[in-house]
């Protein structure tokens, strides 16, 4: 279950939305009841866009429209799943600077407060 | 008789005296009273042998061994135990010593009125005590717990006070300064005093400045941390099969999971806020081995077709 790369070392931690996701990935060993992500439409590592039309959807809704949910259901895989959005807002300095600043970041205009992508939970209908 | 007086010295060497009293020799030794003796280092050269060398006149040097604090013959460790530091040390922890509580009791204890070992002396705090073999041991070495002053808690303070009176009385530099007459000013905030119950005794380090790096937090945050994904997981099963059962909506159940997400963001944020910045002792990087992650949202979606 844990890998070396997983440990904390005395120097170096994981970045907040690294940390999210392990959990995310670990959940992800652990049962196929749910899976959750964070997910942008400006995301400064390109496995972090949307990957469904719906995902795509829920973010620009959730950024359209700050402080409230989305949610939809969709077909994948042959299966039916119930889809949700939340708002991740940049709560600190530090998100800010790291998005507008890094050289991968497609966006350099982002403020504090702002929602800068989403928590997308998923859960199988059937 | 004759004899006797033949070998009579009113200040007999310190190799007399070791005959008997090895243990005081072996860590009056270790101090830096008795560094001149110290096993690790070099016996220094006589002075007096290498005046008289270069044809000067031979002078008194003075080094401190057991006369200096013991009457030759007439040993009295209560004498030894305050006011023989006062012939030398006149620093206004010293000097205030004679003003504080600590002196009072010990005061009390000498009169008689208070019971043996109510008093503290320098000697208390400075050279502890150990038992060996039903004896009492007296540490000769008072560097044995003076810097960082926390050592002194464990071994010292301890013993009348709580942890946490002594942690901000020996961060109170001016407590210090008064000999610990008034309170502490200064609050230390720990964390260590709720992690020691499970922490195995004697392998406890005590530290003021950055209690949050304390290496046994940090894998305590590490196993919360997995801890706290086994119960969003648990969370989630326990959830769907109410969905199932009870026809529960899926966006309430949604709702529940993002609430804890939520909550455990919160906390890692303020985690690596305290780490990175506060206490300046890691570096929150993207770097952390971040290559090999998969993308979350097409996992399932393989596993539910064969491949997971």
């Amino acid at each position: 279950m844990s890998s070396p790369r997983r440990s904390i070392t005395t120097t170096t931690s994981p970045l907040p939305s690294q940390m999210f996701r392990f959990g995310a990935e670990r959940v992800m060993d652990e049962t196929d009841e749910f899976s959750y992500s964070l997910l942008s439409l400006a995301p400064i590592n390109k496995k972090s866009g949307p990957g469904t039309p719906l995902e795509k959807e829920g973010l620009e809704y959730v950024a359209d429209n700050p402080g409230e949910n989305f949610h939809g259901e969709e077909d994948l895989g042959g299966g039916k799943y119930f889809t949700t959005a939340y708002p991740d807002f940049a709560v600190v300095e530090a998100c800010v600077n790291c998005h507008n600043n890094h050289k991968d970041s497609p966006r350099q205009d982002l403020e504090v407060g702002e929602v800068v992508g989403g928590i997308v939970i998923r859960i199988p209908m059937d | 008789m004759a004899e006797l007086a033949a070998h009579w010295s009113d200040a007999p060497p310190m190799a007399v005296c070791v005959d008997c009293q090895r243990v005081q020799a072996r860590t009056f030794a270790l101090g830096r009273h008795g560094m001149r003796g110290h096993p690790k280092i070099a016996k220094p050269r006589d002075p007096q042998r290498a005046l008289s060398d270069l044809g000067l006149e031979a002078q008194r040097v003075d080094h401190l061994d057991c006369g200096s604090c013991h009457e030759s013959h007439n040993v009295d460790t209560r004498y030894a135990a305050v006011d023989a530091c006062a012939t030398c040390h006149a620093d206004s922890h010293t000097r205030a010593y004679f003003e504080s509580p600590h002196d009072a009791k010990w005061r009390e204890e000498l009169a008689g009125t208070a019971p043996a070992g109510a008093g503290v002396s320098c000697a208390t705090c400075h050279m502890t005590k150990t038992e060996r073999r039903g004896n009492a041991i007296t540490s000769h070495n008072q560097n044995d717990n003076l810097r960082p002053n926390e050592k002194m808690i464990r071994s010292v303070c301890l013993d009348c006070h709580g942890l946490q009176f002594s942690l901000d009385a020996l961060t109170d530099t001016r407590l210090i300064e008064a000999n610990f007459t008034g309170k502490p000013k200064i609050r230390v905030e720990s964390r260590l005093g709720s992690a020691t119950h499970t922490e195995p005794p004697g392998r406890r380090r005590l530290t003021s400045t950055t209690p949050c790096a304390h290496p046994y937090l940090l894998q305590r945050n590490a196993t919360m941390d997995r801890r706290s994904v086994s119960m969003a997981a648990l969370f989630a099963t326990l959830a769907t099969a109410v969905v199932a059962s009870e026809g529960v909506p899926y966006q309430r159940v949604t709702d529940m999971l993002y609430q804890v997400m939520s909550a455990d963001r919160e906390v890692y944020r303020m985690v690596v806020q305290r780490l990175t910045v506060d206490d300046d002792v890691l570096t929150a990087s993207e770097h952390y081995d971040d290559d090999v992650a998969a993308a979350i949202a097409d996992v399932p979606l393989r596993r539910r077709a064969g491949h997971g």
